[in-house]
């Protein structure tokens, strides 16, 4: 008996369904950036629309996820300058800057005020769905304008310089930000899973 | 002048975003040989960078 085993189709394939497959991953993607569960849907859909329409672009270099992600990455950006022109954000959520935050962490001789504890292996709370809530609740708790800069970089992967430009911030305070974020990030997670023992 | 705890966490969170010079590097180093408070904030760096690629990319 001969099996006829089908040629592998050499052209790439961004079939709808294909497409829509990566649906949630997408909308992950933007609620992280956008923290708007609306403008996030916004975002996905006209990435969605313009890969099904664009599907003969796919060159099948990369994977269709990486494909999609370029595209809503572009989207997201739309988003954010959009909504940047309709209502800028106020220079900080809270009366005391970025720099004040974090020198309110230490001494004045720069000893930590609260040394960071030993988190132990934390890599196996990636399994512990209980740690993506408090991790979701630590993400919530920045302040937009740090978490916008600070997920630019982590979310998106972005480097500072272009941080820098879409915020129209320096360098020196783009690091600051993003110091000042994980800063923040650390003490909550510390305090919401690391430290309390009763987890 | 040895880097404080605050400098060194500065420098720590730079290293996620730019290279550090050859001169900073060594700093930290030696900051971190002599701080197991501060080694603790490199490695927290480290996995919340990773922790939410993770969470981004999760299926």
């Amino acid at each position: 008996m001969v099996f006829i085993v089908p040629a592998q189709t050499t052209e790439p394939v961004a079939s709808p369904a294909a497409i829509g497959l990566e649906r949630p991953y997408l909308l992950r993607y933007a609620r992280l950036q956008l923290r708007d569960p609306a403008l996030a849907e916004d975002a996905v859909q006209e990435t969605l629309l313009a890969a099904v329409e664009g599907a003969a672009r796919f060159s099948g270099k990369s994977t269709l996820r990486t494909w999609l992600t370029g595209i809503l990455k572009h989207k997201i950006m739309d988003q954010l300058r959009r909504a940047g022109r309709e209502q800028p954000l106020a220079g900080f959520d809270d009366d005391r800057s970025e720099a004040e935050i974090i020198d309110s962490l230490f001494l004045q001789n720069g000893h930590w005020r609260e040394f960071p504890g030993n988190w132990g292996n934390p890599d196996a709370e990636l399994e512990n769905s209980r740690f993506w809530s408090a991790f979701e609740l630590c993400l919530q708790r920045l302040p937009a304008r740090t978490a916008r800069a600070f997920t630019m970089r982590e979310v998106m992967d972005l480097p500072t310089e272009e941080i820098c430009q879409e915020l129209g911030i320096t360098a020196t305070n783009c690091w600051v930000i993003l110091h000042r974020a994980r800063l923040t990030l650390r003490e909550c997670l510390d305090l919401q899973w690391f430290g309390n023992t009763n987890r | 002048m040895m880097l404080n705890c605050k400098q060194t966490s500065e420098l720590l969170s730079q290293g996620q975003d730019r290279p550090l010079t050859t001169f900073e590097s060594m700093r930290l180093r030696l900051h971190l040989l002599l701080c197991a408070g501060c080694r603790n904030f490199n490695q927290q760096l480290e996995f919340m960078r990773a922790a939410l690629r993770h969470y981004r990319d999760r299926d």
